[in-house]
């Protein structure tokens, strides 16, 4: 077996840290990453805790492929309660961290707590260490890992927080290697709130496999025959800002606050814009394809911009100024802010300025003051204080929910579900809310031959795709790998060193799904939870092939009331004990 | 003789950029008559259809059958996951 059978826990009250063995019944079940993370904090959080408060937890998970030699498994899952939704929130992030976790000796560290004054964790294989980051309080993430790399060693791994998740916002998020996020539902806040400014990670021992020959000429024929192919390729020859044009041809592109979905600049946001600017490629632990495209203007130094942001700070705010994005994008990134979520607020904060609702003193298009926004929010001066609060919390005091992009509380991502309804429907059951990682159906309908209008098997393709996901990130594999779960399941078999079939990955992958629900269930989430925002239902897409186009009420219910029945839940959404027994649970 | 000004995109782009055929406006693909059909054009550019996402003719999605006439610029999309 691949893991380490060690958990790292670590108080910031108390300041103690000890080890535990890894629940390996749980292990068995869940596997690793998200599914095994969730599986803790489920056991371990009482109902209505707090989100900012000392008794959430922050879980850093690895999988059981992390710190092989198996391709694009080198990602880290972040699992905690969302103080963006109040229910669960499982994010994951890129670069090395993961690895290095696994390499000092733990599957998984889970952070309790809070400490009395700005703090910092120091692992070093079995030497574990809080120190004191007055020093670092207050600092962006750039200028955060680059003192802690002078001092810890440029080969340490970091995660950190700038002030946005000092000060609490509800959409502040981890960053690692100056460019790489987990982003979503403020998990940043999660570890502002604990006074937790950084986690310094670095190990020495290595991961153990059965057969280290079987897994070395099982990686290298997977790399060439199923990795580096022309269905996996595109993350690295342009990346996900492909996606712009792509999302503006189908038109779904989100358009100044999804008003429309076809942008009018977009040739100037799109892949042959940033290729312009020569990109030079990064990649994650033990990944061959290499998606990051780093670029450089004038001291604005950024991966990517990847596709979200373009969508969200760009053609959603009306901004076609490639490096006014890209400036945006930097900021975010070193002040600690969800670039999706940050871009999503700003475009509804425009929308009701412009509607004379509330004016915010921004405007669609206003390059000027959309590029003061990111500090504004971070420090919580000005309009950046009521804007930190989220589109939800914002909508709920101007009474604007019916053009509120969010489900859930947060913030959605960038495909209009007027133009894929199985997209909308994939929003609307996503447990962390507005969310384009549980599945995307986007793939088959507007960018496929799926007709995007119909409901027929579209609950059945949504749940398919929520279980695939949440096997697959359990495992911990890259998004980007378009692989069968027979892959993986030859992977797993030659990693574990025993048959690992078909059937039980995806009968785990629906167990983890469900868990997820369980935890929201828990926390109150019902039918009432799983909407789609009221634009989509009411207002037609105006441009581009879907024009004329909504999701109408009736045929979201129906859709909705048949995802329940598949997945074996009741009306209310709640699973059934026969479901629950079926699944193990 | 009509020509028509195809784009590849993503991992496709090796059947148009790379051979240097597009020098930024699309690649001239040109045909006897007045229509051709979309699939014929991957035919052309040695391009596997089932490594096609979908096709764009003037900036709009259409169906892979849609013929194109003299003029029309043709984008084409490659498979892509995630987001």
């Amino acid at each position: 077996m691949s893991y380490k059978r060690k958990v790292l826990r670590v108080n910031l009250t108390t300041g103690s840290a000890a080890t535990e063995p890894l629940n390996e019944a749980w292990a068995e079940k869940y596997f690793g990453g998200r599914g095994l993370a969730v599986k803790y904090l489920y056991e371990e959080l009482k109902e209505g805790v707090a989100p900012l408060s000392k008794e959430n937890k922050l879980i850093l998970a690895t999988g059981p492929l992390t710190g092989t030699i198996v391709p694009c498994s080198g990602k880290l899952a972040i699992i905690t309660k969302s103080p963006a939704t109040g229910g669960i929130l499982d994010c994951s992030i890129g670069g090395h961290f993961a690895a290095q976790l696994k390499f000092a000796g733990y599957d998984m560290l889970i952070v309790e707590g809070q400490a009395k004054t700005p703090a910092y964790l120091v692992i070093d294989n079995d030497k574990v260490e809080i120190h004191d980051a007055s020093q670092l309080w207050g600092k962006g993430i750039f200028e955060t890992e680059s003192q802690l790399h002078g001092e810890h060693g440029a080969a340490t791994s970091v995660l950190s927080i700038g002030p946005a998740g000092e000060n609490l916002v509800s959409f502040a998020c981890i960053g690692s290697e100056y460019y790489r996020q987990a982003g979503r539902g403020g998990v940043g806040s999660v570890m502002g709130s604990k006074k937790l400014k950084a986690i310094v990670c670095s190990g020495s021992t290595g991961v153990a496999v059965p057969d280290m020959s079987r897994l070395l000429e099982l990686t290298k024929k997977l790399t060439k025959e199923n990795v580096l192919t022309d269905d996996n390729l595109w993350a690295y020859t342009v990346g996900t800002s492909n996606i712009v044009d792509m999302s503006n041809s189908a038109g779904i592109l989100p358009t100044r606050n999804y008003q429309d979905g076809v942008f009018e600049g977009a040739a100037k946001i799109n892949a042959d814009s940033i290729q312009k600017l020569h990109p030079k490629k990064k990649a994650c632990f033990s990944c061959a394809l290499g998606c990051g495209n780093y670029s450089d203007i004038k001291g604005s130094a950024v991966e990517g911009p990847e596709y979200e942001t373009l969508a969200l700070a760009g053609s959603n705010c009306g901004v076609d100024d490639l490096r006014a994005i890209i400036q945006f994008n930097a900021d975010c990134d070193d002040l600690g802010l969800d670039t999706i979520s940050t871009g999503n607020v700003l475009g509804f904060a425009m929308e009701m300025t412009e509607k004379g609702i509330k004016d915010f003193g921004v405007h669609f298009g206003d390059i000027e003051t959309y590029s003061k926004i990111p500090s504004l929010v971070a420090y919580q001066k000005g309009v950046g204080e009521e804007l930190g609060q989220g589109v939800k919390k914002l909508a709920k005091k101007y009474g604007t929910a019916d053009f509120a992009i969010e489900v859930k509380g947060l913030e959605l991502p960038g495909y209009d579900p007027r133009g894929s309804w199985a997209m909308g429907l994939a929003y609307a059951t996503a447990n962390r809310g507005g969310c384009h990682m549980s599945a995307w159906p986007i793939a088959d309908e507007a960018f496929g031959d799926v007709d995007p209008f119909t409901i027929e098997g579209k609950a059945q393709m949504v749940l398919d795709a929520q279980n695939y996901n949440a096997i697959k990130f359990s495992l911990i594999l890259c998004d980007f790998w378009a692989l069968s779960i027979e892959t993986m399941s030859e992977i797993m078999s030659c990693v574990f060193g025993r048959d690992v079939p078909v059937a039980e990955l995806e009968k785990a992958g629906e167990r983890i799904w469900t868990i997820l629900r369980l935890f929201n269930v828990r926390e109150g989430f019902r039918v009432a939870d799983d909407y789609i925002p009221g634009r989509f239902l009411k207002e037609p897409l105006k441009s581009g092939a879907p024009a004329g186009k909504l999701f109408p009420p009736e045929k979201f219910n129906s859709m909705l009331r048949e995802y329940y029945q598949i997945r074996g839940w009741d009306d209310s959404g709640v699973p059934t004990p026969e479901k629950l027994k079926e699944l193990d649970m | 003789m009509a020509v028509i000004w195809v784009r590849t995109h993503g991992s496709l782009s090796s059947h148009s950029v790379k051979e240097g055929l597009d020098k930024g406006d699309g690649a001239p693909v040109m045909f006897q008559g007045k229509k051709l059909k979309v699939r014929e054009v991957f035919s052309r550019l040695h391009i596997q259809e089932e490594l096609v996402s979908f096709v764009a003719i003037n900036g709009v999605k259409s169906a892979k059958d849609t013929w194109v006439t003299d003029g029309d610029k043709v984008t084409i999309f490659a498979l892509v996951a995630g987001g």
